[in-house]
């Protein structure tokens, strides 16, 4: 569910979203990139090109300067500071035949340059090398959040993710739930039986929260304790989900110690009033899990409404 | 090639370019009159931008002269030269239909 896939970076064709007003330009670029590996989408002005590259996230934007309704200087700047488009790998391509436009552009953080009328060998070019670079470094940057251990997301990218889905849940009223998951008596497991096997448990378990829905969230949030995202989802759903952890960990069959069994205890909470914010649901599946510790363990414990 | 023969493309050998030339050279007449018409209405401002969509364009259809031509009127206007403009369009309109698939 969460683990990096090289391959997603590589097989899948990019989407490359053209914003220029010239129709002429459209039909030469879809035309001349037609081979390329590619999913091209084209937008005839500035406004509609901004509200499309929200949508589809393209890898990379060929955008013109020279438009009617904004420039191409300001749509960068808008890109830019949309955290939703910012990523966005930007090639300026322009009849401009100032230098000092093609430093703006560069430095306003366009990747490349390309002049209208281009050469198609060289925009071809430009666009993988742009879309190659750009999938680089947003695996840079995933790897960046991938807890080394056991593959989930880190506490890092929970807490960016948690903010964003909190948001989500206030704009569309969606439920949301967070369940907050820690390894019973690890430290004695760890004592008891060395690191190795308390680097396994944590693996194992690891792997029960990340092959649940497709549309959680699994992270580890520090050392033995784990959280869970589940959008669109009640606590009651989330209990369920919560008690299916629960008893694979504690079915789970560990070759070299025969007969024992690891268990965890699980915290839930529902976004809500007076749990409207990432810190309030956090602290709110804390207490539920302290309420399931100190209930003998090995439990889900829901947080009762604020 | 005497100066007013027919111009082609420079991807005319390319069977693939055909129909998407043919459509451009169509429209060429068409458009390089509308930029004069927007210049003797004053409209100079949509006549630029018309001119530099067709500078944009016609190197990459395989016609660098009009692309040059269209350069022309660009300049022109960006320099607030309306009678330079206004004989660049009409020089425009003159190499367009010379222009042949």
């Amino acid at each position: 569910m969460n683990s990096i896939d090289p391959m997603s970076f590589t097989a899948a064709a990019a989407r490359l979203l053209a914003i220029d007003d010239s129709e002429l330009i459209h039909r030469l670029l879809k035309f001349r990139l037609q081979h390329e590996r590619l999913e091209i989408h084209g937008a005839i002005n500035a406004r509609e090109g901004l509200a499309m590259a929200r949508e589809l996230q393209p890898d990379v934007i060929l955008l013109d300067i020279d438009m009617e309704d904004m420039n191409g200087f300001d749509v960068l700047t808008t890109l830019k500071n949309d955290p939703l488009t910012q990523d966005i790998a930007v090639i300026f391509i322009s009849g401009t035949e100032e230098a000092m436009d093609k430093v703006r552009a560069l430095d306003q953080g366009a990747v490349d340059f390309v002049s209208k009328p281009f050469e198609v060998v060289e925009l071809k070019a430009r666009v993988r090398t742009a879309i190659r670079s750009q999938r680089l470094m947003k695996m840079l940057a995933q790897k960046a959040q991938i807890d080394g251990l056991t593959g989930l997301w880190n506490r890092a990218y929970m807490n960016q993710r948690l903010a964003a889905e909190v948001d989500e849940a206030r704009r569309h009223g969606q439920p949301l739930s967070m369940i907050l998951c820690d390894i019973d008596r690890f430290k004695h497991h760890n004592d008891h039986f060395g690191h190795p096997f308390g680097d396994l448990v944590i693996e194992r378990f690891a792997q029960i929260l990340s092959s649940g829905r497709s549309s959680d969230v699994a992270c580890r949030y520090g050392g033995e304790e784990f959280c869970v995202l589940l959008p669109s989802t009640t606590a009651v759903e989330a209990e369920e989900v919560a008690n299916r952890y629960r008893e694979q960990l504690e079915h789970i069959t560990w070759n070299d110690h025969p007969g024992l069994v690891v268990t965890a205890s699980f915290g839930v909470a529902e976004f809500g009033p007076g749990r409207d914010t990432a810190e309030s649901m956090l602290k709110a599946a804390d207490a539920a899990l302290y309420t399931a510790k100190q209930g003998g363990r090995n439990r889900v414990a829901v947080a009762s409404p604020a | 090639m005497p100066d007013d023969g027919p111009i082609t493309s420079e991807f005319a050998d390319d069977p693939d370019m055909a129909i998407l030339i043919a459509d451009f050279v169509a429209s060429l007449p068409g458009r390089a009159r509308a930029i004069l018409d927007r210049i003797d209405q004053g409209a100079t401002e949509q006549a630029r931008t018309m001119a530099h969509q067709l500078k944009g364009a016609g190197g990459g259809y395989g016609f660098p002269q009009v692309t040059d031509a269209a350069r022309a009127v660009d300049l022109a206007i960006r320099e607030h030269r309306l009678d330079d403009a206004h004989a660049a369009a009409q020089a425009l309109i003159t190499l367009c239909a010379r222009v042949a698939p």
